[in-house]
């Protein structure tokens, strides 16, 4: 591979790093900042659905620049796992925001109304 | 979709007359059978193959952009000092979807800003979404509308 090549894509893996990172430590301070457990699935949801999406484009950048990397196949695991990702992360903060409702997990006191509730009772 | 099945005989066909069997040629042959058939089936009543293509791509490109507009919306809400949020949980009606729509619905609920989606009632009426953002429930409502009607029209139009 081309030299210049080597550095644009190191270039762009240095770039998604620090775009997945971000998102990465902000879901983490989200974590503890925010007021309740539902206000906390949104930073872990998005967040880290994100920011995993960064770090897994990095890889493929990084993985590209190797000298006897087939690029199709890496770009095809990369596509594969980002899929994988949109799918389970939502799916597991539906069932463990449903789970801690279930369990009268407190709200936040700032919270306006709650049909959930009304419809349970 | 009988439509789809014709563009990958013809990347098939394509492959065939290059006696290129690999990745490159295949994406070559339903490239250009992608655009054949658009063209096609413009002249045939009732189908619009081209058109629904777009529709994907153009629902890809507003997904993503509200994927990262919802982590700028958890980002500020983290980094600037005190809370602004004015949460709620809000019954949002999903009648006459069926289960692969209501979980793809509810999985893009939970990837778009300032939602969540916490529960389906039991008999698949309702989807339970919580707001960060819904002083005024209407407007949230309003939003939830807009990302179905665009899920519907352009990811699910395919089933017809």
């Amino acid at each position: 591979m081309h030299e210049t090549t080597i550095m644009v894509l190191d270039l762009l893996t240095v770039a998604a790093l620090l775009f997945g990172l971000f998102f990465m430590a902000l879901a983490a301070v989200g974590l503890c900042r925010l007021p309740d457990f539902y206000h906390r699935m949104h930073a872990a949801s998005k967040g880290v659905t994100l920011g995993v999406t960064g770090l897994l484009i990095a890889a493929m950048f990084n993985l590209s620049t190797h000298q006897d990397a087939t690029v199709v196949n890496i770009v095809a695991k990369v596509a594969l796992v980002i899929i994988f990702q949109f799918v389970a992360n939502p799916v597991g903060a539906h069932v463990l925001a449903k789970a801690a409702h279930l369990d009268g997990c407190p709200k936040w006191e700032g919270t306006l109304s709650d049909e959930l509730d009304e419809d349970r009772h | 979709m009988r439509l789809f099945l014709f563009n990958i005989l013809l990347a098939v066909l394509w492959m065939f007359m290059w006696g290129t069997f690999d990745i490159y040629g295949l994406a070559a042959g339903m490239l250009l059978g992608y655009v054949l058939l658009g063209v096609v089936s413009r002249t045939m009543p009732g189908e619009e193959y081209g058109r629904r293509g777009l529709q994907l791509v153009s629902f890809l490109a507003y997904f993503i952009r509200i994927l990262i507009k919802a982590n700028l919306v958890v980002a500020w809400e983290v980094i600037t000092p005190g809370y602004q949020m004015t949460p709620r949980f809000i019954r949002y009606p999903i009648d006459g979807l069926t289960d692969f729509q209501i979980t793809s619905l509810a999985n893009a609920i939970t990837l778009t800003p300032g939602t969540l989606s916490s529960d389906v009632s039991d008999d698949k009426r309702y989807l339970y979404v919580h707001c960060m953002y819904a002083k005024d429930r209407e407007s949230a409502v309003k939003e939830l509308d807009e990302l179905r009607d665009r899920m519907m029209k352009e990811l699910f139009s395919w089933q017809g």
